[in-house]
């Protein structure tokens, strides 16, 4: 994944919320999939389009971790949530 | 004029969990395992989880680690099906869309979705779509092509399109769609202008779409004859309501002219008048103050019995909806449509037709003023 991917929360994607968990029924899904922990901290902050270097530093800071140590969560993340049409890249 | 159903003190307390000037108050302790499990049982058929973890997570509500737990449970399955409510409405609305059947978003979807700060609070059993009467038929039809069944027969052919309230779809998943040709059943119903309320639609986004709801008003006369005249007494609806006047620009003035219009401003008195009571709301706002003076005539506490009160029934409150029927020859064929209810009909009631006429008579009988 590079550094200078953009993301964003895909619009057709359906979502709730509850204590701590994020709820997300992405098209064509037979069951909504549940975001907990850096997940729900991603889908908030992908409102709008970000680089993956941006997400990164933002989760870096907000768990206090070192970016370098962050970026391979991030991005396993990032991958993960694409494969299940949760997020799409922005141009 | 008491108008304040009974509940438990807790779970209104539950149930007016962030509204403002509300004084009801929760528990500073956790509570014991048998007073849990009413109140979560009671919090789960009033559909109110949203509150109670709202609550449970802003500490106003002491709890155990096992009863967060099971609120944050009872929370996330409800959400799960509201979910696939809000997906079953998406592809209801394109499939309308697409057959040129012009619709609206009722109630529990519209309100979570318009009304609260966040939609997780509001939860909602099904979707609930206004249609035009002349486009009843064809948006069943759609309905049913989208592998819906009707949960109900319709008492006579062409009475739903004509007289009703509207119709329930049940599709195999279990998810409902509930079709409105109007926004109650019986007399309030059919004084309420429908055609206007296809005009100046509001919007809200649903899975990147904008869907079409009631304007604000509109909104609100909809919830208030929905807590009086629908599932009477429900927190949530009665919730609704307040929310409604405390949270959101409501012009008041249009409200009432419109409720006015349709004879109705008895309901939204009795609905704003139970919210204040139930809820022990402090703030005093000029709607309010009306629905307390307010003093329904002889003809709107008539026109209540069918819904309300120890003669409510159904066949009553068919029997009182006759007034509100246009002219004779419709008040006719609404009453030859009562008396000669279709064979599939009373099969599904369980009733042949002896006993129909014998429950329509005693209705009448209780229908006298």
């Amino acid at each position: 994944m590079m550094r200078g991917d953009r993301w964003v929360r895909r619009g057709d994607v359906l979502w709730r919320q509850t204590a701590g968990t994020v709820l997300v029924l992405a098209p064509g899904a037979d069951q909504p999939v549940a975001l907990t922990g850096p997940g729900v901290a991603i889908w908030h902050l992908l409102t709008v389009p970000m680089t993956t270097h941006a997400i990164v530093s933002c989760m870096a800071d907000l768990y206090r971790d070192p970016a370098r140590r962050m970026a391979e969560d991030v991005n396993r993340l990032l991958a993960a949530m694409a494969t299940q049409h949760l997020l799409e890249q922005s141009s | 004029m008491t108008t304040r159903p009974v509940h438990d003190e807790l779970v209104v307390a539950v149930a007016a969990y962030g509204l403002r000037g509300s004084r009801t108050s929760l528990p500073d302790t956790p509570l014991d395992a048998p007073t849990w499990e009413r109140l979560i049982d009671r919090v789960r058929s009033e559909r109110l989880a949203g509150h109670l973890v709202d609550a449970v997570m802003d500490g106003a509500l002491p709890v155990t680690r096992e009863q967060r737990q099971e609120a944050v449970e009872l929370h996330t399955t409800q959400l799960w099906w509201s979910l696939l409510l809000d997906r079953r409405l998406l592809a209801t609305a394109s499939a309308l869309q697409e057959a040129s059947i012009d619709y609206r978003v009722l109630k529990g979807t519209a309100v979570a979705h318009t009304v609260y700060p966040e939609p997780s609070l509001r939860l909602f059993g099904d979707v609930d779509l206004l249609v035009r009467a002349p486009q009843f038929d064809q948006a069943a039809a759609v309905l049913v092509s989208l592998g819906a069944r009707r949960s109900a027969p319709a008492l006579r052919a062409g009475f739903d399109r004509r007289f009703g309230k509207g119709a329930g779809f049940v599709f195999e998943d279990q998810l409902e769609v509930d079709l409105h040709r109007t926004l109650v059943l019986g007399y309030f119903g059919l004084l309420v202008d429908v055609d206007a309320l296809f005009d100046h639609p509001a919007t809200f986004r649903i899975g990147g779409r904008d869907l079409p709801a009631l304007r604000l008003e509109e909104r609100f006369l909809n919830a208030c004859y929905h807590a009086v005249l629908g599932h009477h007494g429900r927190l949530v609806s009665c919730r609704d309501v307040a929310q409604f006047v405390l949270e959101t620009p409501l012009d008041m003035e249009r409200a009432l002219a419109v409720a006015r219009r349709w004879s109705g401003e008895a309901v939204v008195a009795r609905a704003v008048h139970a919210a204040w009571e139930t809820f022990d709301l402090a703030d005093v706002v000029p709607l309010s103050v009306w629905a307390s003076r307010y003093q329904p005539t002889r003809h709107e506490e008539r026109a209540m019995h069918g819904y309300i009160g120890s003669r409510r029934s159904e066949a009553v409150r068919a029997l009182v909806a006759v007034r509100a029927v246009g002219g004779l020859r419709g008040k006719a064929t609404f009453l030859r449509s009562l008396v000669l209810a279709d064979r599939a009909y009373l099969d599904w009631t369980g009733q042949g037709r002896l006993a129909w006429l014998r429950r329509g008579r005693r209705a009448l009988h209780r229908a006298r003023p």
